[in-house]
């Protein structure tokens, strides 16, 4: 029954509502940020692709 | 050209396993290629730095090669990949036992709330919520706050958009805990990014 109360108050109440947008725009941000960071080093992950299929050539 | 689903699909068979055990070097090829940018990703996503990304990412593959022929196939590569990328990070940071202590953001948030249940300080418009140029800073450091396990929790899901059996099997917790992770790293990462003033009109 409070879980029912809850759901119910979470999908009526503003400032909740607010909150939960929040926190999306966090999680989006953050995800803009990294992508930024992963553009930047494109070429250390080719460099780690390339040492570890050579590694792995040379240790059979 | 193979979508990543299907790419992934492939990862599954018996016969590219069977390649991988043998160390045949097409699948190798293959499978670096699919992952590696990936597992650096992830690795930034937890808060390492360039440097220690790369050394990690290494460190898995090297530990995947070396354990690949006692693979059985029973998880996804992919879960296996992040399961001994968790490791390496947590083996990195030496916090595994932090998992499970309590986390003062809850008190925080306690303390938004009246006796009644009502918000005290109602939260800002999200659209004011986040301005500034030095935005992408200082959720960077916010970052930095969070446990590994919750940072590891928070990059698989809003990051790597993997889905809860997933992420269960890489951490090594239940559906209950990877929830309790989910909800401080994201509200710890709140209360910080606020925290810091960045956030207009109230």
């Amino acid at each position: 029954m409070r879980r029912a109360e809850l759901r119910l108050h979470l999908m009526m109440c503003e400032h909740c509502g607010r909150y939960k947008s929040q926190l999306q725009t966090l999680a989006r941000a953050a995800v803009r940020l990294l992508d930024r960071r992963i553009q930047e080093s494109e070429d250390d992950i080719k460099k780690i692709e390339e040492e570890v299929i050579d590694r792995t050539k040379k240790t059979g | 050209m193979a979508s990543l689903e299907q790419t992934e699909s492939t990862f599954r068979s018996d016969e590219f396993l069977k390649k991988l055990r043998a160390r045949d070097h097409s699948a190798i090829s293959e499978l670096v290629h699919c992952y590696t940018r990936q597992l650096f990703r992830a690795s930034m996503g937890m808060g390492f730095d360039k440097n220690a990304a790369n050394e990690l990412t290494q460190s898995v593959w090297a530990t995947f090669f070396e354990a690949v022929s006692k693979f059985e196939g029973r998880a996804h590569v992919r879960t296996f990949l992040f399961r001994i990328l968790y490791n390496k990070a947590s083996e990195m940071r030496r916090d595994r036992n932090r998992f499970d202590s309590p986390d003062p953001v809850e008190e925080v948030l306690e303390k938004r709330f009246s006796a009644a249940g009502h918000w005290i300080k109602p939260p800002a418009d999200p659209e004011g919520f986040l301005t500034g140029s030095e935005l992408l800073g200082t959720i960077e450091k916010c970052m930095e706050r969070l446990t590994d396990s919750q940072k590891m929790a928070f990059s698989l899901r809003e990051i790597e958009e993997k889905d809860t059996p997933e992420i269960c099997k890489i951490l090594g917790v239940s559906v209950t805990n990877l929830g309790v992770l989910l909800y401080r790293a994201r509200n710890r990462l709140r209360e910080c990014v606020e925290g810091k003033g960045i956030r207009q009109g109230e």
